[in-house]
């Protein structure tokens, strides 16, 4: 597998505040990639380098085996780049811009750009600036798609979308995934918890952890201990439990290196016989709050 | 190429309006280009004043507009900010800057090319042999209005923002150009060989530098900071550059009495009146100087390029404001002029109670007449290989009006009125002049054009003072020279003989006795100078 994104060290500063810090990431061909974090905590400023956008204080970022700030002009004919941000002009017709963009790219797929019109209900005949939100996410997303990228940047696609334009997004991503790699950018953890394959936490410009779905789910666990008398919390305790409380004979604390045999060694150390030790599977969105939770702690 | 044309129709349909608007106003001009002279046209039933459009009104609005369609244009694909949508499609930085280029070419050049082509074919010139010069001249205006605006559009976020900065950097040249204006003698900029061409090519440099790195890697700021250094630096060499150092190099000092004319300087007489009550609340003090020229030599002009005063006393109090720039004109037939100086009241109230001597340096060129032949002036409208067309003013009887491709050219004329019989018309009140006068003109580059949109100069060719005096029964009139069908005129082209420095100097005098008090002026007219 090759790396169609590689960072090293990436990190941009305004003035005293860190967008990022140190950032090594890798995406692998393939893959479709989700940089999850809070507000503030870099994920826009990521994509910005690596679409060369805005430049890197220092460190490295490479884009389908380019160095990044060597991405113009034709290096985006196998990039298909969408943004809650972007400025769609509002003066053109949908089938205009689409007709404009065509000539772009020498991969345009016309069977597909209607197949994506027909998919998103786009009006063809409709002036752009007389397009919703979602309309003109999706006209967008289909001028990404229209020219087989090898590469898709989606930068908060979801964002302020009704739950049936975010279907029609996600649904027409997944059926080009295939042939691309997907990089998105996104709070909307339920979504990208249905489809994207790997998952980056992004957090104050720091990189906590990026791996796949599969991993990711299987290391963290809800712990709950039922105690045989009087919880109480031991101290210290391991570094690998978070948000860890007690009440009415019950402890609770997230896991997040979760093998169950290790786990379970670790409990009967520190609170020797137990009652009842349950782990409970999480949620992306579970994750994400508690990996949050952790840094507002600390 | 077909990239280029692909974002140009694009542009096309985006600024439809403005295209029409721009063809319109185009087209409107050749229209009153074209049109009858003013005279002819208010004879004509149909004419409506109000109605009437200025070529002065419509050709800066034209500007005014070609820098807004530019803006536009170029901000159809901003080059500010990072959430534009084109940015991350596939665009060549290189053919989206030609496409605007194309589209400047097309709408402003093309219209603009063929309008005066018309309107020199329409003037009476061959448009065959002056394309080179309209070439040059869409060339230059490209450089000083479309460069530039490109410039700004492409360093700015808006239209909004691109009229504010016009605005700062308007008022940012003003200020600067009226500090550098303070520094003593750079008024003789002139006097510099190659310091304008420098000062151009820096400034132009600067910004196709700065556009271009703009539109090569959208460094707002780097490209920003690039252009602000090339102005500072042309505003640092306008400050630091030796001016006098280069005028006395350019001028070297000659004797008096081998000077191409011999200048005396005076005072004026004593005023009858007492100085107006204003006078003693202006900062800065008008003098005047009466000069008088004499012995330039026949088939030879002696311009004054500029002058340095210098007061000393006896007491060591010094004033030297340095060299200022004048257009005075001296012929072999000798005549009176005036030096206009104005100084600080600090600075005259510190020596004006001295008696001194008022140093005065004259930076001179003198120019010798070539080519000299004599014209007969005709009734009508007259060709002349140098003048170019031209014709008696109905209105004026001094004046010979004359239009030309491109420039005025470098020329002496002279019409000696002794020499055929004008008779003024007989309800004329004004008095004839009989004494030999010039028009002229600075030599120009016959090979260039220089910025503008009308590719035909008009310019008269006035002879005579034209001044007003009072006659034996006290009534004012104005002295007129009358020219006439069957005229001579004695045309001459300038050539630079060699530019010169003399020193006079004015004994004994206070600066007070150089107040002009408006009074003084007059009586020096009728009575000459006391020497």
């Amino acid at each position: 597998m090759t790396a169609v994104i590689r960072t090293e060290e990436l990190t941009k500063r305004y003035r005293r505040l860190h967008a990022l810090d140190r950032v090594n990431l890798e995406v692998q061909e393939g893959a479709i990639y989700a940089l999850v974090g809070p507000n503030g905590a870099g994920k826009t400023t990521s994509i910005k380098i690596l679409m060369n956008l805005i430049s890197a204080t220092s460190g490295h970022a490479a884009v389908l085996g380019v160095d990044s700030k060597l991405i113009r002009g034709k290096s985006y004919t196998d990039i298909g780049y969408v943004s809650e941000n972007q400025e769609i002009p509002g003066w053109m017709k949908v089938s205009a811009l689409l007709e404009y963009l065509r000539n772009f790219y020498p991969t345009w797929d016309r069977q597909l750009e209607d197949s994506l019109l027909k998919q998103f209900d786009l009006p063809r005949d409709r002036k752009i600036r007389a397009l919703s939100r979602g309309m003109k996410m999706k006209l967008a997303l289909a001028g990404a798609l229209a020219f087989h990228p090898k590469l898709i940047v989606l930068d908060e696609p979801f964002g302020g979308l009704d739950p049936l334009v975010r279907d029609q997004l996600i649904e027409g991503l997944l059926e080009r995934a295939a042939e691309s790699t997907v990089f998105i950018s996104s709070h909307d953890l339920a979504e990208i918890e249905s489809f994207a394959s790997h998952v980056g936490y992004l957090e104050q410009g720091t990189l906590r952890f990026s791996e796949e779905m599969t991993s990711l789910a299987a290391r963290f666990r809800e712990v709950e201990i039922t105690c045989a008398g009087e919880s109480r919390v031991p101290s210290p305790v391991p570094a690998s439990w978070l948000q860890v409380k007690s009440s009415a004979g019950v402890v609770r604390f997230v896991e997040n290196q979760f093998t169950e045999d290790k786990t379970s060694a670790e409990i009967r150390r520190l609170f020797g016989e137990v009652k009842n030790v349950e782990y409970r599977p999480m949620g992306l969105r579970a994750i994400f709050l508690a990996m949050a939770r952790k840094g507002d702690e600390a | 190429m077909q990239q280029v044309l692909h974002i140009f129709k694009k542009d096309i349909r985006r600024h439809g309006l403005e295209i029409f608007i721009s063809l319109a106003l185009v087209g409107l001009y050749a229209k009153i280009m074209t049109r009858p002279t003013d005279h002819d046209r208010m004879m004509t039933p149909n004419y409506i004043p109000w109605a009437e459009i200025s070529v002065s009104t419509l050709a800066p609005l034209m500007i005014i507009f070609w820098i807004f369609l530019t803006i536009r244009v170029v901000q159809s694909e901003r080059l500010v900010g990072d959430t534009q949508w084109w940015i991350t499609k596939p665009y060549e930085w290189w053919k989206l800057l030609a496409a605007k280029e194309v589209f400047l070419l097309a709408f402003i050049g093309a219209p603009l090319f063929l309008v005066q082509l018309y309107i020199l074919r329409h003037a009476g010139f061959a448009i065959h042999s002056h394309f080179i010069g309209i070439i040059s001249m869409q060339f230059a205006l490209a450089l000083i209005v479309l460069l530039p605006a490109v410039a700004l559009a492409s360093l700015t976020k808006n239209l909004g923002q691109a009229f504010i900065v016009l605005l700062i950097v308007f008022v940012l040249f003003s200020t600067v150009a009226s500090q550098l204006s303070k520094i003593p003698n750079s008024g003789m900029s002139s006097a510099v060989q190659g310091l304008e061409e420098i000062k151009s090519v820096l400034l132009l440099g600067s910004i196709i530098g700065a556009a271009g790195w703009q539109y090569a890697r959208r460094k707002t700021w780097a490209s920003r900071g690039f252009l602000a250094a090339g102005a500072a630096v042309v505003v640092l060499i306008s400050a630091f550059t030796p001016y006098a150092m280069f005028v006395n190099r350019k001028y070297p000092m000659l004797e008096p009495k081998d000077a191409p004319a011999q200048i005396f300087a005076g005072v004026l007489p004593k005023s009858t009146k007492t100085l107006p009550e204003w006078f003693d609340r202006i900062r800065e003090i008008p003098l005047t100087i009466p000069i008088n020229a004499s012995g330039v030599r026949a088939g030879e002009v002696v311009l004054v390029d500029g002058i340095r005063l210098m007061m000393e006393t006896p007491s060591g109090a010094k004033w030297e404001p340095g060299w200022t720039p004048q257009a005075m004109i001296f012929w072999p037939e000798g005549g009176q002029n005036q030096i206009s100086y104005q100084i600080d009241r600090k600075m005259f109230d510190q020596i004006k109670a001295q008696t001194g001597t008022l140093h005065i340096e004259f930076a001179l060129t003198e120019y010798q007449a070539e080519d000299a032949r004599d014209l007969l002036v005709r009734r009508g409208e007259f060709a002349d290989p140098l003048l170019g067309l031209c014709a008696f003013s109905p209105r004026n009887p001094a004046l010979i009006m004359c239009r030309r491709p491109f420039h005025t050219p470098g020329l002496i004329a002279t019409f000696d009125p002794s020499q055929v019989s004008c008779p003024a018309p007989a309800d004329d009140n004004a008095i004839p002049e009989d004494k030999i006068s010039h028009a002229w003109y600075p030599p120009s580059n016959e090979d260039s054009a220089g910025p503008g949109l009308n590719p035909v100069e008009t310019y008269p060719l006035t002879f005579g003072s034209r001044q007003m005096v009072f006659t034996s029964d006290k009534r004012q009139k104005q002295i007129t020279v009358y020219l006439c069908p069957g005229a001579k005129v004695t045309l001459a082209k300038p050539h630079v003989a060699r530019h010169v420095r003399i020193k006079v100097d004015l004994n004994n005098i206070t600066l007070p006795d150089l107040i002009n008090s408006g009074d003084a002026t007059r009586v020096a007219s009728q009575i000459g100078l006391i020497n």
